[in-house]
């Protein structure tokens, strides 16, 4: 029913749309006899709309076509589609074009300098540390200056350790580093650069000895050597019983032997490891254990073989734990404290070249290396400011366009 | 109404530029001026169904096929038929005018509620048309969407087909959206009766 009169409803539209095409296209149009009332209405309404057309006034209609003609005659430059063809905007000129690469280019070089400099002070000072391992001028310059600034904020840091656990204050800092806690299973160390004057090293030697003794621990190593210049120096590795805050105290001793050049402790918190190895020994011994109920139980000969096969399995797991376990409880119930002494020709062991040094070539090698970072920052940066770049040019091109078009208008 | 042909002005309108190896297609589109002498009617007609008053529809008008003469050379009518090309031309100006007007209040005339128009289309009053009042403000009760294609149809006087490549929808859309605004058109001169 519905659909019957739907199928009516669009047959009589159709009909009524072919008449209205027929009456604006000026043929002649019979009304249909007995046709529904409402499209009779709606035809006549279309032959008035129709009827209705204005035309336009023969005034207009030469003005027009003399304004045409007279841009015509004036060669107005190569007719550009400005309407609906042609997205291509004929005022997209060199110029513009110019213009708008220039100022991408500096907010480009803008954008990188800035980073790289930003980025400079960060970096640069890492570069610093990092190349000073076998230049010791370089490290104590810098560690001056970070002993002279490292207080609070090298307390924040250390505060942080315990529970991270992994406390690794690589900053170098000397005298006021924290002391870091005498947490159970935490493997402790200590790296110490300690300048001394010459002749001094064979007693300051004595004194390091003394102090692993007096902290329950030993000398693990010692290796030292005289220079050509009849100056010493050597490395040794002491280790202190992890009790007592022994650690802190010794090192508090340790300052107190010379110049320290750089001072760099680390804690590593091995508790979960430790508990896990731990867990695994008690697991590999159950095991064991009933594996060696079972071979009591055995009663063939295969079945001893196997049960003693696997037995032996773990009875090697558990040597593997137990001296795994064991390492660490050395590792653990001892800091390690590696001390490099080393004589310096004159002075309380500062070397003299820091006094003379203005950081100048330091400058230099910075600024090189600021040069570098640069270019790569804007390479970078080219990431992101290309595409942004994109969108804001087609932004400010549809702008332009936009207003121009409108410009024209009133113009016009 | 004297044709152009009639009042024997010279024809000085360029020839498009041709272009190597098409051979002129679509007779009407030839060249610039007989596209001038086959549409300035129908456009200046389906402007007058989207504007308001002769004054404007003229000006808009001009711009429309000077607009069309500079974007000429820019049409290829194996492309496009060169009534879509012009009608996309004018319904762009259309918007510009619309436009320009809803940034001039001061233009728009007192009596209409400042600021009640759309932005973008603010109402013609379709002074231009030659109808009777009662038809001229059903119109206005449109949709622009219908109202468009009624002046499409009636003004522009282009096939249902054309319409359709115009607005990008389908013939048969065409036809439901005129039918429909006629009936609108039918019911509210009706109401319009009863209220009189």
């Amino acid at each position: 029913m519905t659909d019957d009169r739907e199928q009516q409803d669009l047959i009589e539209q159709q009909e009524l749309l072919d008449l209205i095409e027929r009456l604006v296209a000026g043929e002649p149009v019979t009304l249909p006899e007995g046709g529904a009332e409402e499209q009779m209405k709606m035809l006549e309404l279309a032959s008035e709309l129709a009827a209705a057309r204005p035309e336009p006034t023969h005034g207009f209609e030469e003005s027009l076509r003399r304004r045409l003609e007279s841009e015509a005659a004036r060669g107005t430059k190569a007719p550009v589609a400005d309407g609906s063809r042609g997205w291509l905007p004929g005022w997209l000129t060199l110029p513009r074009l110019a213009a708008v690469t220039a100022a991408l280019i500096m907010v480009l070089g803008i954008t990188g300098l800035t980073g790289a400099i930003i980025r400079g002070g960060y970096q640069g000072k890492i570069a610093a540390e990092s190349s000073a391992g076998g230049d010791s001028s370089a490290v104590s310059s810098e560690l001056r200056t970070m002993e002279e600034t490292a207080g609070p904020a090298g307390g924040a840091t250390g505060a942080a350790a315990p529970d991270t656990g992994v406390a690794a204050p690589d900053t170098g800092a000397g005298a006021t580093l924290p002391p870091l806690p005498n947490v159970d299973k935490v493997i402790l160390t200590a790296d110490y650069r300690i300048d001394l004057a010459p002749g001094e090293f064979d007693d300051r030697y004595a004194s390091l000895a003394a102090i692993a003794t007096r902290y329950g621990g030993y000398v693990l190593s010692a290796d030292s050597q005289t220079g050509t210049d009849g100056l010493k120096h050597g490395s040794f590795t002491i280790r202190v019983a992890n009790v007592n805050d022994n650690f802190n105290r010794a090192q508090a001793e340790i300052d107190g032997l010379g110049t320290v050049a750089s001072k760099k402790q680390s804690g590593q918190d091995v508790s979960e490891e430790y508990v896990d190895l731990e867990s695994r020994l008690r697991n590999a011994q159950a095991q064991e254990a009933q594996m060696l109920a079972l071979l009591q139980k055995a009663q063939s000969v295969d079945e001893i073989l196997m049960i003693q096969s696997r037995l032996s399995e773990i009875q090697s797991e558990i040597e593997q734990l137990k001296g795994r376990i064991s390492y660490m409880d050395t590792r653990t119930g001892y800091a390690t404290i590696a001390v490099e002494l080393r004589e310096k020709a004159d002075g309380a062991g500062e070397p003299e070249t820091n006094g003379t040094d203005w950081g100048f070539v330091e400058s230099i090698r910075y600024a090189g290396w600021l040069g570098v970072q640069t270019v790569n920052f804007v390479i970078m940066a080219l990431g992101v400011i290309i595409p942004v770049a994109l969108i804001a040019a087609a932004l400010y091109l549809l702008a332009t366009w936009v207003l121009r078009r409108h410009a024209g208008k009133k113009a016009a | 109404m004297a044709t152009t042909e009639e009042t024997g002005i010279s024809m000085k309108l360029p020839k498009r530029q041709s272009r190597s190896g098409s051979p002129a297609a679509a007779g009407l589109a030839d060249d610039f001026d007989s596209l001038y002498r086959r549409y300035l009617k129908p456009v200046y007609a389906y402007v007058c169904y989207r504007v308001d008053g002769r004054a404007t529809a003229e000006d808009v008008t001009a711009q429309i096929f000077e607009k069309a003469w500079r974007g000429f050379a820019e049409f290829d009518p194996r492309r496009s038929e060169a009534s879509t090309w012009l009608f996309t031309i004018a319904r762009n100006c259309l918007t510009d005018h619309y436009r320009s007007q809803a940034r001039k209040p001061a233009v728009v005339e007192l009596d209409r509620e400042a600021g009640a128009g759309a932005p973008t289309d603010p109402e013609p009053m379709l002074e231009a048309l030659q109808l009777r009042q009662e038809l001229r403000e059903a119109l206005l009760e449109l949709d622009a969407h219908e109202r468009e294609i009624v002046a499409l149809k009636f003004g522009a006087v282009i096939t249902n087909r054309e319409i359709s490549r115009l607005l990008e929808i389908t013939e048969t859309n065409v036809g439901t959206i005129l039918y429909r605004a006629l009936r609108k058109l039918k019911t509210r001169l009706e109401g319009g009766m009863k209220n009189d």
